[in-house]
């Protein structure tokens, strides 16, 4: 080559890496708030794991409605990638630990069932986009007449082509198996657009027929896996009610092993100081169709959720962010 | 004829060797390396297997024995970026006992739908007048195959049919 | 094969194209229309050349479908191989066609190219100029995401405010009031049929044009120049620059991936479009004229612009080429380019720096 044929070269190669730097520069400025999954080297083993330090944690701003309406809440996000696996660390502060989710109380004479529900958060991303979902977040997903009360709106998708994937981690009904039940979102049933992924999971309501009583107690052969939860597995049919004695109190709703696409996310989790630390993993692609596949290339919209020892409709919800992976 | 040319071109050769092959070298490498990524791209749709489903008809028990019944179905499929309703019907018979026959409604002559006629028990495509007898083989018409036998399945008393596309 | 130089000849016959080769071959053209000091031409042709390929590959992925089209383009981008390089060296292609484009204009002005009996190679030039921006607007809508919906919006009401016809022009662009499938389809059709189609016959008669008026003397060299032959010589050259560009902007794509941003939501008039670096005067000109006097800033100022750059060749008809004694004609020239750089600078700052305090 001559001496202007290089020239040509280099000039070209110069005006090449100055342009990807002036369009990188300022790129687009979000509005929205931006999660970075750090891609990491080694994958957290828990919720101090010193790895957390090098995901920059994101200060989610939650607003509260219905029962919590006008109130504030905030979650602090972080996320990091390695290998086949995405991880999510929440930290929240709560001033109580809710986890008893109507469980029987005995007073000597009687069993009822407490009042208290249960701590929750859950996760909603896009499998097949739903509209104006990266706009508007959750607002898109609540369908019901103008007129209608609010019990009977529907949480789900406008369209049978829109799909939502439902990260959802409850402190008594999924926590105690180490995992947060994976459901998906679709047009509204009769009831929601709510569908548990394939596989078994959830839990099972512990009540004798005439609803006065639990039905089930631990089984004395099997050890506690869960200790303060009956699980589904661990129980056994109560013949004799005369063993126990007043403040027994036993779960109302049993968690049950879950299995399939339902076990796809595993949680850890730990309540201490006011506050709940969460770590959330899953495979980054699942292979299953009820699930979000991550692709590192690529930014995801998502949103969250927050129930403070409440019902579907009390929870403070955040708006649209995006996650996205670093490189 | 050589030295016109030659003349023609201002004393130079008209054909240039080096510069020729250089001409195939060059095209064929800027050809490779826009055109590998370029066809990778508009080939890989194509690897893309149409994939079956099991569908979900409800109870068998619905079926009245003896009877042949249009059952209709929809479902989701992700056609590329767009998630599209796929909706169509096929026919399904009960009985003798609990035996289940679940046939396609696709005409084996051109792929129209057929329909079936209680009266005369036969299966009558509206496109070029093809008849079937019950069982789904042709007696009359263009139709020369037999109508698809669907592979079924019952749980929990639901009757499930493997569609495929 | 004869042995008896000519050595393709065997091939060349056999596919019947000998005689074009020959004529080909017998082109001769100055060596430094490719060169150090020459080269914006054929880098824009070269990235013509790739807009058309990756364009053209883009096209078997994409439906212009409100929501289907991002859809469409999330698909081809994330899931197919090189859908990020493709989508990438397009959208590099044209940022850095523009400021190529801007430097073949500069050039041409401070050595007087436009010259008779140029006259022609220039008008033709800007026309293709004043050709790119309209293919960038058309193109911007395709992937119907915020900022190319929103960005639409901005530019739709600035062509609204033309006094008479603004509101007219728009709706025969959209064909309609809105932004809708209409607009979209409109745009589609425009960007990959009838603007190609145009541009075409447009880089056509610009070389038609260079081709028979030739290009203008080198005037700081004191080699002596020299003739090449058309084919193999200078094609050999463009197909260099070509697989260099082609091989650079996808190392660029590659590192720096360009983003697909949120599908467009047209009820969410919370997103507020930035202007992109090449529209930034434009949009200084349109804030700073206000009221009544808008019109100026978008449509008298740019249309004076465009006009006055068309006319040159018959004011300023040489023979004197050297810029030193051309001072007069040069001192006009940077004071408009200089006052676009600052107007540039300005919107810079306000889009992109720091909130004022
Ligand atoms: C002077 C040439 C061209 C310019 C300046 C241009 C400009 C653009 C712009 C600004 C976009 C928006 C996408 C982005 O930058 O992210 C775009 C998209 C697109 N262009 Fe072009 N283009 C040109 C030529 C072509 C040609 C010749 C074709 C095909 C015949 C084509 C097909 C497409 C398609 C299909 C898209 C949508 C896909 C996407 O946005 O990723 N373009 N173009
Ligand atoms: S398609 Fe049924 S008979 Fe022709």
């Amino acid at each position: 080559m001559n001496r202007q044929v290089m020239g040509n070269w280099m000039l070209v190669l110069a005006l090449a890496v100055a342009l990807g730097l002036v369009m990188q520069a300022p790129a687009l400025a979000a509005a929205k708030q931006e999660l970075v999954s750090a891609k990491v080297k080694q994958a957290p083993a828990g919720l101090d794991d010193a790895v957390w330090k090098d995901a920059k944690a994101l200060e989610v701003p939650f607003e509260g409605k219905e029962k919590f309406a006008g109130m504030k809440a905030a979650v602090t996000v972080r996320s990091v990638y390695s290998g086949d696996n995405i991880y999510f660390l929440f930290h929240w502060k709560d001033a109580n630990k809710s986890v008893t989710k109507g469980a029987w109380k005995y007073d000597g004479q009687q069993w009822a069932q407490q009042k208290g529900n249960e701590d929750r958060i859950s996760l909603l991303f896009e499998i097949d986009r739903i509209n104006n979902f990266a706009s508007k977040g959750c607002t898109v997903t609540c369908h019901g007449a103008a007129d209608a009360p609010k019990k009977e709106w529907k949480f789900a998708t406008a369209s049978a082509a829109e799909k939502g994937d439902l990260w959802h981690w409850k402190a008594a009904r999924s926590d105690p198996y180490h995992y947060a039940e994976d459901g998906w979102l679709t047009v509204a049933g009769e009831k929601t657009g709510r569908k548990v992924d394939e596989g078994k999971g959830g839990d099972a309501k512990n009540m004798t027929d005439d609803k006065s009583k639990p039905k089930f107690m631990r089984d004395p052969a099997k050890t506690a896996s869960a200790p303060g939860f009956l699980l589904a597995e661990e129980a056994v049919e109560i013949t004799d009610y005369a063993v126990f004695k007043a403040g027994d109190v036993i779960t109302y709703q049993m968690p049950k092993k879950p299995s399939g696409s339902q076990a796809d996310i595993q949680a850890m989790s730990r309540y201490a100081d006011g506050a709940w630390t969460l770590m959330l993993t899953r495979k980054l692609n699942t292979g299953n169709a009820d699930d979000v596949a991550f692709n590192a290339q690529k930014k995801y919209s998502f949103a969250m959720a927050l129930f403070d020892d409440s019902g579907d409709e009390n929870s403070y919800d955040s708006e649209a962010m995006t996650l996205a992976f670093g490189r | 004829m050589d030295e016109n040319r030659e003349a023609a071109t201002g004393g130079q050769r008209y054909t240039d060797r080096r510069g020729f092959l250089k001409t195939v070298v060059l095209a064929g490498t800027t050809l490779a390396t826009a055109g590998i990524p370029l066809a990778a791209y508009f080939v890989s749709p194509a690897l893309e297997k149409g994939g079956g489903r099991w569908v979900d008809f409800g109870a068998v028990a619905d079926l009245n024995d003896g009877e042949t019944a249009m059952l209709s179905f929809e479902y989701m499929v992700k056609d590329g970026w767009q998630v599209l309703p796929q909706r169509g019907f096929v026919w399904a018979r009960r009985g003798p006992g609990e035996a289940v026959k679940v046939m396609s409604s696709t005409c084996t002559h051109l792929a129209c739908n057929v329909i079936w006629k209680p009266e005369r028990q036969v299966f009558e495509c509206p496109c070029h007048t093809g008849i079937y007898d019950a069982e789904g083989r042709p007696i009359s018409g263009p139709p020369a195959r037999p109508l698809a036998v669907l592979e079924h399945k019952i749980e929990d008393g639901k009757l499930q049919v493997y569609l495929t596309a | 094969m004869t042995g008896s130089g000519k050595p393709s000849g065997g091939i060349l016959e056999w596919l019947a194209i000998r005689n074009a080769v020959e004529k080909l071959g017998a082109q001769r053209v100055w060596s430094d229309a490719l060169s150090w000091t020459r080269f914006t031409g054929s880098l824009a042709l070269a990235l013509l050349v790739l807009l058309c390929l990756t364009g053209v590959f883009m096209a078997f992925n994409y439906t212009p479908v409100p929501g289907t089209a991002y859809d469409s383009v999330d698909f081809a981008q994330f899931s197919l191989p090189f859908g990020g390089l493709i989508r990438g060296v397009h959208h590099y292609a044209w940022n850095l066609l523009l400021m190529v484009m801007g430097l073949h204009l500069a050039r041409a002005l401070v050595v007087a190219g436009y010259q008779p009996p140029r006259e022609l190679t220039w008008i033709s030039g800007l026309l293709i100029m004043l050709f790119i921006p309209v293919f960038i607007i058309t193109g911007d809508l395709l992937p119907w995401d915020q900022k190319g919906f929103w960005s639409t919006q901005v530019r739709t009401s600035i062509m609204g405010s033309v006094p008479v016809a603004g509101d007219w022009m728009v709706r025969l662009l959209q064909g309609g009031p809105r932004t809708g499938i209409v607009a979209l389809t409109r745009f589609y059709v425009l960007h990959l049929l009838v603007l190609p189609g145009t541009l075409l016959l447009l880089v056509g008669l610009h070389f038609h044009f260079v081709a028979h008026r030739g290009v203008s003397e080198p005037l700081f060299s004191t080699r002596e120049r020299r003739q090449v032959s058309l084919f193999p010589t200078m094609v050999n050259r463009w197909l260099l620059l070509l697989l260099i560009i082609t091989v650079a902007l996808g190392a660029v794509a590659y590192l720096w991936p360009v983003p697909l941003g949120d599908p467009a939501d047209p009820t969410d008039s919370n997103y507020i479009p930035k202007p992109e670096w090449w529209v930034l005067f434009l949009n200084q000109l349109v804030a700073i004229f206000r009221g009544p006097l808008m019109v100026l800033g978008t449509a008298v100022i740019p249309g004076a612009l465009a006009a006055g750059l068309m006319v040159l060749p018959f004011i300023d008809r040489g023979p004197e080429r050297h810029p030193l004694r051309r001072k007069a004609m040069l001192t006009v020239i940077a004071a408009i380019g200089l006052v676009l750089l600052v107007l540039s600078i300005m919107g810079y700052l306000e889009h992109y720096g720091p909130p004022p305090a």
